[in-house]
């Protein structure tokens, strides 16, 4: 095959791509709620803006203080349901993406895990810019319920 | 309290090696308030080849991660690799430190580095760095191996970086630029403490993640190929490195989902040289496809790597670093099991073909680990 043909068939499969990605939308369920130490200065989040912090790609809240992130540990039952609908990615491989954020130098460290629901929202309540996700209908206690907004 | 600075040293390799091999924290501690974070990397494997009619068990890398927030605008990182390499005859172990740089956080979207870094060459030079356990297969493609390990880009670079990323529209757009030495004379030898010449090297890269898990990305190169450096016994016959200047783009997509891993990379590089060295052109195209499986992960990888002619710069040094001697495909088919959270087993096959030569394979059984 030559050099030309090669690109243009590269380029028609690219492009063949790039328009399924502007097709699939992002999606937010109701299956669990964000909650925050109660220092954040934030009552709501936007979808995008979740996403961009539980992905570390925003990294800290509108007052400067730093985002930490904390998640159920993946031996608590429903735990990876629970990332997979946050993250749309499965446990395995969330645990993989945020181990390649360390190697990239964008995290110091993989998220803290929590061993249980509520070990998470004590986690959260004690920690200055922490951030989980939680099932709904956790008792949040003093952290505090972000709203997500689509 | 132990004060002196031998005092913290002794403090560090005790807690460096307990840190090691029986903390699950991965945190090396020097005082109440200052922390290391320490994460590493290795695989052991087998490997069988139709090359030279062997096969062997494998040392992987063994790769230590070190990283630091300073304070809450100033960050390090530093890499540590020890390489087993058979070079000359020779088994042995090269330690070389793969990256190490310090960062300044000025906002999310200029952040500014000095150092050693990955060059911003696309998805998978900047996403994997030297951890096999994080990438779905064995091996890197082929033109991504390191410099002194047969790979033809340009993969780490000395000097400084600009990076930054944000939200626009839906998703998140980043960049980074980077200012550096470049390339050596021969291609496995980076300038780290002294440049061939005064020339530098500048590249970029631009992506745009689409949605969760999409990402499409451009990157750049323009640097030095210094040349002076004498040559014995290389392939091409030449007494002295070539001397030009190389240009490379390159595009990537990628896609990751629960079920699906995609991604493909394309880069065009041109090497223009003063006479008596012909200029040339290399097309190089990789892509792999997984499909997630519970923890089964079945792949596939095609790569190409196309050339008007044989490259002065490619072609030239040690003859085992250099393998582009003609228009390359390499097919790769495997499988990738999720033993444990922190480790993988994988087995692979490829089949090579370079035009003119006949095809060889190479089987790879792997047991790849993060700690």
């Amino acid at each position: 095959m030559s050099k030309k043909r090669l690109f243009l068939l590269s380029f028609r499969v690219l492009i063949v791509l790039v328009s399924s990605f502007f097709v699939f939308a992002a999606t937010m369920t109701e299956d669990f709620i964000v909650v925050a130490h109660s220092s954040v200065q934030v009552s709501s989040l936007g979808l995008d803006e979740f996403h961009q912090m539980i992905f570390a790609n925003k990294k800290t809240w509108p007052d400067g203080s730093k985002v930490v992130i904390i998640l159920l540990s993946s031996s608590v039952p429903g735990a990876d349901s629970l990332i997979e609908k946050a993250m749309k990615m499965t446990a395995l491989q969330a645990r993989k993406f945020y181990l390649s954020k360390v190697f990239n130098g964008i995290l110091s460290a993989s998220p803290t895990l929590g061993d249980s629901v509520e070990e998470v929202v004590e986690l959260v309540s004690k920690t200055k810019g922490a951030m989980a996700v939680v099932p709904v209908g956790t008792v949040t206690g003093t952290a505090k319920v972000l709203q997500i907004e689509k | 309290m132990l004060r002196t600075n031998q005092g913290y040293f002794l403090i560090f390799l005790i807690e460096f090696f307990i840190g090691l091999f029986f903390s699950p924290s991965k945190v090396l501690a020097f005082d109440g308030e200052n922390f290391v974070t320490l994460k590493g990397f290795s695989d052991i494997g087998y490997v069988g080849e139709q090359a030279g009619g062997t096969n062997q068990f494998r040392l992987g890398n063994f790769d230590l991660l070190f990283s630091k927030e300073v304070d809450s605008k100033v960050s390090f990182l530093a890499e540590l690799c020890f390489e087993p390499e058979y070079q000359s005859g020779i088994n042995q172990i090269q330690s070389d430190l793969e990256r190490i740089y310090i960062q300044y956080d000025i906002d999310p979207w200029v952040k500014f580095a000095l150092g050693k870094f990955h060059t911003q060459l696309g998805y998978w030079n900047e996403t994997f760095h030297h951890g096999a356990y994080l990438h779905t297969t064995v091996a890197r493609p082929q033109m991504l191996a390191f410099e002194d390990h047969g790979g033809l880009l340009p993969i780490h670079s000395i000097g400084f970086e600009i990076r930054g990323n944000g939200l626009v529209g839906h998703s998140n757009l980043g960049y980074n630029i980077g200012l550096s030495n470049g390339r050596g004379s021969q291609k496995d030898q980076l300038p780290i403490f002294s440049d061939a010449n005064r020339e530098k090297a500048f590249s970029g890269l631009i992506f745009y993640e689409v949605g969760i898990g999409m990402r499409l990305g451009s990157s750049f190169y323009f640097g030095p190929l210094p040349g002076g450096a004498s040559l014995s016994g290389n392939s091409l016959g030449f007494t002295s490195a070539p001397k030009g200047r190389e240009t490379i783009f390159g595009v990537h997509l990628v896609y990751s989902s629960s079920s699906v891993e995609f991604l493909s990379e394309t880069w065009s590089m041109k090497h223009t040289y003063s006479d008596p060295f012909p200029d040339s052109n290399i097309l190089l195209f990789y892509s792999q496809l997984g499909y997630h499986i519970e923890l089964l992960t079945p792949y596939l990888r095609y790569e190409l790597n196309l050339l008007d002619q044989p490259d002065a710069y490619l072609g030239a040094g040690n003859a085992s670093a250099n393998p582009l001697t003609g228009n390359t495909r390499i097919y790769i088919a495997g499988v990738r099991y999720e033993l444990s959270q922190w480790s993988a087993l994988k087995v692979e096959g490829d089949w090579r073909q370079v035009d003119g030569l006949s095809g060889i394979w190479t089987g790879y059984g792997n047991w790849s680990f993060t700690f």
